[in-house]
């Protein structure tokens, strides 16, 4: 790594990640990412790090908004940054264990818990 | 989230459930049922409970529920099947029926009728907790057979609908951690692009390790209203030792090619028809898609259309030079076979089995026979046949009244049947058939068959016009006579009586047509004979003085050009002689005062007609081509033609009358009937407008 | 074309269709004409009465036509190259009408419209809703949806059973309910 490590991005969600949500959602993250690769392709760009998810502000999530979750997780890593949630209460943390997803965040990576 | 617009949905199914549930119910061996059947039982009643209880139909949660768990004890063997016990089930049916008709359509439910049902269920339940020794054994999950504990490796893959179905995955996840420890890991497939992603279907698929002490069925059940069979493998996993659970490798993640995991089956693809809703009917369920009528309507139509202008095309390319054109006339024909498959394929879409229809009679006859206090095995035969949606639904009232009829009038008690020399149960059958471009349905009863004298002094009575020279045939097609029938001439007729001409009426106005036969003694057979499809038709044009009138093909025998040898008088009539029958000739240019047609049948075309078993000629001028036609109506603009069943646009842009043979034919011989007379003038008669 | 201003519209002109039929003018609601057409080749559809020529394919619907002039004994009844048939659309029920010529769209205002008296016309004044004048002309204002809908003109089924006899609601797709056949015949 000739580059200095950069300081983390963060990413901050809030508001429904249930199956009623995800719709208004998406638009908002295919923005970010939008953001994300001009940045990365314009001259003397950024160059990837460490991104934050920041969940504090998420009311609701369902198994459905997990999905959307990890799918974003899963295009910033393609875009060779390295996702992370933070700042994850603890009902949420429960419910992506629960449901499954934790290994696509490095956060929470403690697999499953036995409930 | 709003679950009002999948409710409908829902109510489908439900009711398909409920069919489900009565046919299952009526076919069962009481005293060795089908295992496969009770259990397709259970699940009906299972997948209702759950479904009704997302939507919040507390009501129907509640009867389900008691009907479920006596379901579920009887094909676990804990309790033994009786026939009131299949009673009590049908009413529970009913009950639920009535719910769902509350919250469909917001039809009134009897209170009382719920209550009485749910105590009765309840008392079979609890009676039989005293009675049967099995069940404390397996009604404590802990003692059950299965009481080891085991690890197993659950692979789930869903629907692409799976959250917007709303299916409640905690809820799923909870039921789970009742029976054991589990872990999950999720999976989310590889996708298109995220621009093309939808957020609210689920592309996710989950594989879970359960440490439990609990039956693979029971996992299964979990699962039930989420997961078709296919979309879920339970494994049970070598190791049966609950102490190894906790030290078991972190879940090995799922990788798409992973041999292990059938996964392949399903293909993330939006195209699949993903079987609609709620509650997952088994592994006989079919990969379907549920379309509107009014869409397929709009696709039958389109193509209709099409199937006009390819006949344009067609007599446009015949008109060139076959030899310069060669390339457009192979690209035209080309395009007819295309044209014809892809008609044939869209009106299959609306084709349904008659079976709809014929489930329904088991258990009519069933509560009939029993409150008249007769034998009556019903046969249904050809449940298979296909035919248009629109006609099953409107063919089920005639046919539940001649089945009614057949049971109610037909058929003798037990004792005069024997005192007759005839088993003392009777038998109706009901049997479908499809013959040429029409669907034949027969309701065959082996009674008393028709009382030719009381039907003519009944008729003498009521002022229709008959007389005692009448064929036996004739007089049968009195019953059909307005009028005829009222609720006392049932009574004193052996056989039919009640609105058949009503139900002459029905089927008429479907296309159709009712004959009978009847043998005293030996029984009644009233044949209903319906098109396939209301919408496209094979003919034959005809030219008739300076009009085109298009033949039902399927109503056409032959075709030929008559002499002097074959043309007699009969009673005043003309007939021609074919082959030792008689048949009457029909001349169209008479019927639809057409002029400038041939009148002599020596110099014209005798096209030998038949329906249901009546033959004619019809005189014609000439033939022309063979058409597949779409009907159009002539109600939309104008009204309806006597002695038409519409008409359809030709080639050349000119509207063509299509005939309705049997209305002719009928019309023909009803006129002789009634009249007596020559048959030219009252055929003018009768279609005078 | 749904539009359904009709005669009870005030205030500004309204615009007719002028039509002749022999020597008489007459004037129909413009809202309720769809197109104007020659004469095509008709299918002659049996047992039906002398005025109805029979039946055309109009753009893949079916569209009855009659002939004015045969219907009330006006003109003679030729059929050429500049015979117009006009193409009334009547809530959605599409007749076509055979007549002797189309002359022009006009304007009348109120003032320019009286009530019929009892006169003699080919046409009967129940279908006639007033008397216009234009340049010192007499033009007719036919009420053409009760016209057509009516039982003499036999183009609808439940008024066709019984011409000569009942008096039924009839035209089940006009949300006209208030007019009855009376099934006087002229």
């Amino acid at each position: 790594m000739t580059l200095p490590p950069q300081k983390p991005r963060s990413l901050v969600l809030d508001g429904d990640w249930s199956v009623a949500g995800v719709a208004r959602q998406l638009p908002l993250i295919m923005a970010y990412l939008a953001g994300l690769r001009t940045e990365l392709s314009s001259d003397g760009g950024v160059a990837a790090g460490r991104l934050a998810i920041v969940l504090e502000g998420v009311e609701t999530l369902d198994a459905c908004g997990c999905q959307l979750l990890a799918l974003l997780a899963c295009q910033v890593l393609n875009m060779g940054w390295e996702p992370s949630i933070v700042a994850v209460p603890a009902n949420l943390q429960e419910i992506i264990d629960t449901f499954g997803f934790s290994h696509y965040f490095r956060s929470g990576s403690s697999g499953g818990s036995d409930r | 989230m709003d679950l009002a617009r999948f409710s409908q949905t829902f109510f489908e199914e439900c009711s398909e459930h409920l069919a489900d549930i009565e046919r299952i119910l009526l076919g069962l061996d009481v005293h060795r049922p089908d295992g496969e059947e009770l259990n397709a039982l259970f699940r009906s009643a299972h997948t209702i409970k759950g479904s009704a209880g997302i939507f919040g139909f507390d009501d129907m949660t509640v009867v389900t529920h008691l009907l479920e768990s006596l379901l579920d004890r009887i094909r676990g063997g804990e309790l033994l099947l009786s026939p009131a016990m299949i009673d009590l089930f049908l009413q529970a049916k009913d009950t639920i029926a009535m719910q769902l008709g509350w919250h469909r359509d917001g039809k009134p439910v009897n209170q009382q009728a719920v209550e009485e049902v749910c105590s009765s269920l309840q008392q079979l339940a609890e009676q039989d907790l005293s009675s049967s020794p099995a069940l404390g054994a397996s009604s404590d999950g802990e003692n059950s057979a299965a009481g080891r504990a085991g690890i197993y490796e659950i692979d789930f893959v869903p629907d692409l609908d799976l959250f917007l179905r709303g299916a409640r995955m905690d809820y799923l996840f909870d039921e789970l951690a009742q029976l054991g420890t589990f872990t999950a890991q999720a999976e989310v497939a590889e996708l298109p692009a995220i621009e093309e992603f939808d957020p609210e279907e689920c592309h996710t698929r989950w594989r879970l390790q359960l440490l439990a002490s609990c039956m693979e069925r029971e996992i299964r059940d979990v699962f039930e209203f989420v997961a078709d069979e296919g979309q879920l493998q339970v494994r049970k996993l070598d190791s049966t030792d609950g102490s190894k659970f906790t030290a078991l490798p972190v879940v090995p993640p799922l990788q798409p090619a992973g041999e292990a995991l059938p996964f392949g089956r399903r293909a993330y693809d939006r195209n699949e028809a993903a079987p609609g809703a709620f509650g997952r009917r088994g592994s006989e369920t079919e990969s379907s898609i549920r379309v509107g009528v009014a869409k397929v309507d709009q696709l039958i139509n389109q193509v209709g259309e099409l199937v006009i202008t390819q006949a344009m095309l067609r007599q446009m390319g015949d008109a060139l030079d076959p030899v310069h054109f060669e390339n457009l006339h192979r690209g035209l024909q080309q395009l007819e076979r295309n044209t014809r498959d892809l008609q044939q394929s869209v009106m299959s879409i609306r084709l349904v089995p008659i079976s709809i229809v014929f489930n329904r009679f088991p258990r009519l006859v069933r509560e009939l026979a029993a409150k008249l206090g007769k034998q009556v095995e019903l046969k249904l035969v050809g449940e298979t046949t296909e035919l248009d949606k629109g006609l099953v639904e409107k063919i089920a009232d005639p046919l539940t009244h001649l089945v009614r009829n057949a049971l109610d009038h037909a058929l003798e008690v037990p004792e005069i049947r024997t005192a007759a020399g005839k088993a003392p149960t009777g038998t109706v059958t009901l049997q479908a058939s499809q013959a040429g471009g029409r669907v034949v349905i027969d309701v065959i009863d082996d009674g008393a068959g028709l009382n030719r004298e009381k039907i003519l002094l009944k008729a003498a009575e009521r002022g229709i016009a008959a007389v005692d020279t009448m064929t036996d045939d004739e007089v049968w097609q009195l019953i059909f006579a307005p009028g005829f029938s009222t609720a006392e001439a049932v009574t004193d007729i052996s056989g039919r009586g009640v609105g058949m001409d009503v139900v002459q009426k029905n089927v008429q106005s479907l296309g159709g047509r009712v004959a009978i036969k009847s043998e005293r003694g030996r029984g009644t057979t009233v044949t209903i004979s319906l098109p396939l499809t209301l919408a496209i038709l094979d003919g034959l044009s005809v030219g008739v003085g300076e009009e085109r009138l298009i033949v039902p093909i399927n109503a056409i025998i032959e075709s030929f050009q008559p002499t002097d040898d074959n043309l007699r008088t009969v009673n005043s009539r003309e007939v021609v002689h074919v082959r030792g029958e008689y048949i009457p000739i029909l001349h169209l240019h008479r019927i639809f005062n057409l002029n400038g047609a041939v009148t002599d049948p020596r110099k014209g075309i005798l096209m030998v007609i038949e329906v249901e078993g009546e033959k004619g000629a019809i005189l014609v001028d000439s033939l022309q081509d063979e058409l597949q036609i779409v009907i159009k109506s002539m109600e939309d603009n104008y009204r309806k033609v006597e002695g038409t069943s519409g008409a359809t646009i030709l080639g050349d842009g000119r509207v063509a009358l299509i005939l309705d043979v049997g209305a002719l034919m009928q019309q023909a011989k009803m006129g002789r009937v009634t009249t007596g007379v020559g048959p030219d003038r009252k055929e003018a008669r009768v279609y005078a407008g | 074309m749904q539009d359904e201003k009709g005669a009870t519209r005030s205030g500004e002109g309204e615009e007719y269709l002028t039509f002749t039929l022999g020597s008489e003018e007459y004037g129909m609601d413009i809202l309720k004409v769809q197109e104007i057409r020659g004469y095509d080749a008709v299918t002659h559809i049996a047992n039906s009465p002398e005025f109805l020529k029979g039946v055309i394919n109009l753009r893949g619907v079916i569209v009855p036509i009659v002939d004015m002039r045969i219907k009330f004994n006006l003109g003679s009844a030729v059929y050429n190259d500049f015979t117009v048939v006009i193409i009334i659309n009547l809530s959605g029920r599409v007749v076509g009408m055979v007549v002797d010529g189309v002359s022009d769209v006009l304007s009348l205002t109120p003032e320019q419209v009286k009530a019929a008296p009892e006169f003699s016309s080919g046409l009967d004044t129940r279908y006639i809703t007033g008397l216009g004048t234009v340049n010192g002309q007499m033009l007719i204002l036919v009420d053409i949806e009760r016209l057509m809908s009516s039982s003499e003109m036999q183009l609808m089924d439940n008024c066709a059973e019984d011409t000569h006899t009942s008096a039924l609601p009839m035209d089940n797709k006009s949300a006209q309910g208030e007019q009855l056949c009376n099934g006087s015949t002229i």
